[in-house]
Parts: C-alpha cells; structure tokens; sequence
C-alpha cells in the first residue's frame, strides 16, 4: 500500500511534469505575445515589458527559470493584472470557484445517485421514464446553453436570482445548476444502468433467496457493486466540471478562477495561463488518485499493490 | 381442508403450478400444470432437458421470480399453508431459514465485494435471534461442517479467493446455516469439474443425514439422482411426464421422453460399449405451445391424438405415474411398455 501510494506520487510529478513542458511550448507556439498588438502599448514600454519579464530570453532559458519556480510553488507574476502574482489571482477566486465546484459535486453524488437507483427500481415505468428523458436532455446540452438559458427565465425573466455575482447565496443556485446538469444526468443515468445490470446478477438473487429485507438487498448488496462504474468515471466528471467552470464563471460573471483563465488566453498573459493549467492539473491528478484509493477500497478484487 | 393437507408426512405440496413470462414475443408458458410432492425426510430429484421449467418450478416455490414473470395460479401447500397466498414479508421469514436454495452457478452466486464470512452471518442475523459474535461462532461451525480448511481465517477472504467447489461449500453453508426444512438445490455440481462434483454430492448425502432435511435436487446428470434420490421427477416443456421410484424411472420408466432421456445420458450402471443416443429434435417453444403432448413432435411413438390432446397422467403403481396416451386402455399395444424393463437386464 505504501509503495503504491509512492509510485502514485512519482506518477503524478511526471505527469505534471509533461502538462508543465506541453502547456509551456504550445503557449508560446501561438503567434503574437502578451504585449504585442496591443494598442495601447507603445513599442517602447512594450519592449521594457518584455525586458523586465525575461520574454527576450531564449525560450529553452524561460522554460527552465520557470520550471524552478514552479517548484517553489511561485506561479510568477502576472502579466497583465499589475502588481498581482499568480498565486494572488488564484488565492482570490478561489473560495468561489470552490464553492460552485464543490457544491455542484455534492448536488451531482446526492442527487443523482439516488436519481438512478430510484429510476432503476421503477424500470420501464412512468417515473422511470420521465427522469430518464430528462437525463437523457441534460446530457445532450452543452452547459453554456443550459446557464444562458437559466439565467434568461430565471434571472431576467422572473427575476428570481441574481443574474450576476455572489454577494446574496441565491447567486450560487444557476451556475451551479448549469455546472452540474451534464454530471448529473450523466451520473443519474450510468447508476440507473448499472444498477439494472446488478438486480439480474446471481448474487442479488442469493440475497432474496436469503430473506434479506429489500433494504439490506438494495444498499448492501446491490449498491456497492452499482456504484464501481460511477466511481470510475468520477475523475473524467471532475475534469469536464473543471473546463465547465471556465464558461459558467463567464457567463455568470463569477469573481472565481475560470474567468481569469478564459481572459488570460486572448491577452496571452503567459504566467497567468501556466499558473491555472498547474493549478487545475494538480486538483484533476489528485482527485483521480483519491478517487483509486477509493476504488481500492470498494472493490477488494483490485490490489493496491501492483 | 382435503386429506393430504392434514398428512403430516408431507412437507411442501405444490399443486397445479402455472407460471409464466410475460416478454414482448409472448407469453412464456415455462411451468404448466406441475403437481409436486416433497415428504419428510425425502430427496426428491428432477431431472429434465434445459428450459423444461426445473428452475422456474422451484423459484415459483419460493417465489423468487421478478417481472415479467408471474405465478398464475396453483396452491403451493408448505407445512399447511399456502405460500402462493403469503405476502412478501412473510415470504422473507421463511427464504433462507425453513426453505433455502442453491443455485446453479457458484461462481456468481455469491457477492464479489462481501467477504464470505458476512454473506454467511447475515443470513444468521435475519433469522436467529444471535448477536453478531454468536452469529460469527455459528458461521465458522458451518464452514468447518462444509469441510473448508482454515475455517475461522477464511471468514475473512473475498470469494474471489475461493475455488469453484470451495464457493458451492459456502453456499451450501449459508443454506443450512438456519436448519431448514427444505433445501432446494438447483443443479449444485453442474458448473463444477467431475471431483468436486462427487464431493460436493457426498457432502450433501451427509448432511441430509445429520440434519433430516428434505432436498428438491434439480439436475439434469442421471447419474447424481440415481445415487442420492428416493424419488424422481421428469420434466418437460414445463410439464411433469413422469414420477416414481428410482427403480420405477430407471428399470420399469412408461414415458416415450423418460426413455429418450436414459438413452441419451450416460449413467453409471451402463457398460461402455452403449452407445449414447441424443433424442432427436428440439425443446417446444413455450410461447405457443403445440396443442396435445409437448412431446408429440420428436416422440418415436406419437400418435394421431397425442398432437391434438394432452394425455392425463397415468398410475401404473402407487407413486408411478405417466403422462403418455401409450398406457390408455384403448391404445395400441406396443413394444414401448416393455422397453423400458428391457434397459435393466
Ligand atoms: N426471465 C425469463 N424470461 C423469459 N423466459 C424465461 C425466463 N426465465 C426462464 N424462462 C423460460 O422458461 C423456460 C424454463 O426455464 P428454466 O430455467 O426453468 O429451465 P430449466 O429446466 O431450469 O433449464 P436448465 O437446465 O437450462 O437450467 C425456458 O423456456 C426459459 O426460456
Ligand atoms: S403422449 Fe404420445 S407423444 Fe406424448 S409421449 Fe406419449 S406417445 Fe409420445
Ligand atoms: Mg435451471
């Protein structure tokens, strides 16, 4: 256990490692700089700029200073928020950006979860079917399409939430509605499949057979083994919330991380770029391996070992 | 009341059983008209060609079956009662405690991701007023009965970590774990190689010693009921063709499909010149079933009334009974009555 919880950990510094080199070169592979085209830089102070933030040094010298600064944790200035690091401009959207992400995770593990077993137990019947179609829809539309068209009936059209920011709670409610919808639908109707595949099983057939109480059949046996493949698909899910953020936090104009991302590319703001790649790269990596120890732990056919 | 609910030598009396499945081909008509008796004390064997309706039979006892099939009508008379009539909660005090079963397969009857000792304990735990050490207790006691090495260790291992014949033990285990009346065992050695099959039968030819309980052994290996059985049952197409003694099905057998059977399967008093032949043909579909004997189409004796009228059952002898038109009395005599007398010699 503890030498695979080591080799899991060198895995995930190379891992990094690669995000790190590939983000860094593709970056700079895209024509145009963080202070060049801009019109309201002249050449002069463009080129001061560039001076002072070591852009004119070759590229193999830039990638390495950052490389060891990255390892002390200092994601660099940015470029174009003056007088801001990285860290500064991730510390500050933080809260919010966890917020949303976390709650949409929660809405998603105890809503949609208990959405399939449910539908699964009704198999073929009406509520079965409704949730079903419903599910069907939410993860068929893209999640911008889902937060405009929230924010249109519920914000302007009825005016019962914030159409922008946090500052009341009931701004949390649309984008995270909008984050979650794909995941949970998702979610909702992998555990109803599956959970339909597990009652035809021999073992749920032994445990009738017992005269175990249909509680006892669904949660002890029936659940545990429904829920391997949605606890394997939890790190993919996590991924897509986190690149979900980036367009919700836009359209919700949300103080958090994801739209200093989206803005942070069209201003080809270099450190800025790196520094949430990192930043989101680490969350995915770390959520994929606590996910495995988890799945280690759920199903004792697999040995943490290896 | 009739006469044979107050005969206390009678365990289970299953009478007129239907059941069917109700898929989007049709009805499946899987279990037709079955009567079925199950004494004290008994190992009652049936055998039949798969999807004659064994294991549809014994799931409708307990009723086990789930959508889309149903039981539509019959009297399944346990210890006097009517199960047919019991509700689902009290259908659950007696699965597993005075009627439990084994299944076909052991290698995915039980749960991969529950240790063996816990699927052996909750049984105990829903039926027995023990706490979870005695439970434990009582659990290692019937895996060591169960002739499984390292007992009280094993309780801990996954039954990924068993072998084949190791997982039907544990099975059979938790089937008795709460003494049952009735132990229904749906071909517990069919999934198993020939050496664990003999031990597993042994095992259970003891235990039905130490703990007197009756045994509904579905199978369809000739050679398993001949050694362990009192009474035999044959099925087909989710009908019952005959019934008697071992010696009754094997030496002195009235039924066209009875002797197909015998001839088709190798049994252990054969010698090895026999030559194995196959009954010709294939099982009825039972979403339609032909009208008359579902065995008319590939019986070698089928006459004109067999395809347009389903015979009655026929006693030769008490407890010797046949579905066949051959043993009406105004049939034609044939060589088939005493062929069956000719296999013994
Ligand atoms: N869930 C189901 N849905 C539809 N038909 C079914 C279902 N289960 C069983 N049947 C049908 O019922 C009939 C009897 O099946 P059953 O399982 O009792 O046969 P069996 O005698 O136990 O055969 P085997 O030796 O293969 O176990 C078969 O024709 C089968 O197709
Ligand atoms: S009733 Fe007719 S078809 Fe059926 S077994 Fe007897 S002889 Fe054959
Ligand atoms: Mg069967």
């Amino acid at each position: 256990m503890t030498l695979y919880v080591v080799k899991r950990l060198v895995a995930i510094i190379i891992t990094l490692f690669m995000i790190i080199t590939l983000t860094f070169f593709l970056m700079h592979s895209i024509p145009g700089g963080p202070f060049t085209g801009d019109k309201n830089v002249p050449e002069a102070v463009a080129k001061a700029l560039s001076e002072k933030y070591h852009l004119d040094d070759p590229l193999w010298k830039q990638y390495f200073d950052y490389l060891k600064s990255v390892a002390q944790f200092d994601l660099g200035p940015s470029f174009k928020y003056e007088g801001m690091t990285v860290n500064e401009l991730i510390k500050a959207g933080l809260p919010v950006s966890a917020k949303v992400g976390l709650l949409s995770v929660a809405l998603i593990l105890i809503v949609g979860i208990p959405i399939g077993i449910f539908a699964a137990l009704n198999q073929n019947k009406w509520p079965d079917t409704l949730v079903m179609l419903l599910a069907t829809l939410g993860v068929t539309i893209p999640s911008f399409v889902i937060g405009t068209l929230l924010l249109y009936v519920f914000s302007l059209k009825l005016g019962w939430t914030p159409a922008y920011g946090v500052e009341q709670w009931q701004g949390y409610i649309l984008p995270v509605l909008a984050l979650s919808g794909f995941s949970l639908s998702f979610v909702s109707r992998l555990t109803r499949s599956s959970m339909i595949e597990v009652f035809q099983q021999d073992y749920m057939r032994t445990a009738r057979g017992k005269g175990l109480r249909p509680s006892k059949i669904i949660i002890k046996h029936g659940l545990r083994n429904g829920l391997i493949p949605v606890v394997t698909i939890v790190g993919p899910l996590i991924a897509a919330m986190l690149t979900g953020s980036f367009v919700i936090e836009k359209i919700f104009a949300l103080p958090g991380i994801g739209r200093h991302f989206v803005q942070s590319i069209t201003n080809r703001d270099y450190t800025t770029i790196m520094g949430i790649t990192i930043f989101y790269a680490v969350i995915l990596v770390v959520i994929v391996f606590i996910v495995d120890l988890i799945y280690g732990l759920i199903d004792p056919r697999i040995k943490l070992n290896k | 009341m009739n006469q044979e609910m107050k005969d206390d030598s009678i365990l289970l009396k299953v009478n007129h059983l239907q059941t069917s499945f109700f898929t989007h081909f049709g009805e499946v008509k899987a279990v037709r008209d079955v009567d079925l008796t199950i004494n004290k004390g008994e190992v009652v064997g049936v055998v039949g060609e798969s999807g004659s309706g064994k294991s549809v039979t014994a799931m409708s006892i307990l009723k086990l079956l789930q959508h889309p099939g149903k039981i539509i009508s019959g009297n399944i008379i346990y210890k006097g009662q009517d199960l047919a009539q019991r509700s689902e909660k009290e259908m659950r005090k007696i699965r597993g405690n005075e009627i439990s079963m084994i299944f076909q397969d052991p290698m995915t009857s039980l749960n991969p991701l529950i240790t063996v000792g816990e699927q052996i304990m909750e049984t105990i735990i829903e039926h027995q007023p023990l706490n979870k050490k005695q439970a434990k207790e009582k659990a290692i006691n019937l895996l060591n009965m169960v002739k499984i090495p390292d007992a009280e260790k094993r309780m801990k291992d996954y039954p990924f970590e068993f072998s084949g014949g190791m997982r039907q033990r544990v099975m059979i285990a938790i089937a008795l774990s709460c003494e049952p009346d009735l132990l229904i065992a749906d071909e517990p050695t069919t999934a198993l190689d020939v050496t664990t099959q003999s031990q597993i039968l042994k095992l259970m030819k003891n235990l039905k010693g130490e703990f007197n309980t009756s045994i509904m052994l579905i199978t369809h290996d000739l050679g398993v009921v001949a050694d362990i059985c009192s009474r035999i049952v044959v099925m087909y197409g989710g009908m019952i063709m005959e019934e008697g003694s071992v010696e009754d099905i094997f030496y002195r057998s009235k039924h066209p499909y009875t002797l197909g059977l015998l001839k088709s399967v190798p049994r252990p008093d054969m010698d090895q010149q026999s030559r194995l032949e196959p009954i010709k043909g294939t099982p009825p579909n039972l979403v339609n079933p032909p009208e008359g004997c579902p065995f008319a189409p590939r019986c070698d004796y089928a006459m004109k009334i067999c395809t347009t009228t389903c015979p009655e059952h026929t006693y030769i002898q008490e407890g010797h009974r046949s579905m066949c038109w051959l043993l009406h009395e105004e049939a034609p005599k044939s060589d088939f009555l005493s062929e069956g007398d000719e296999l013994y010699e």
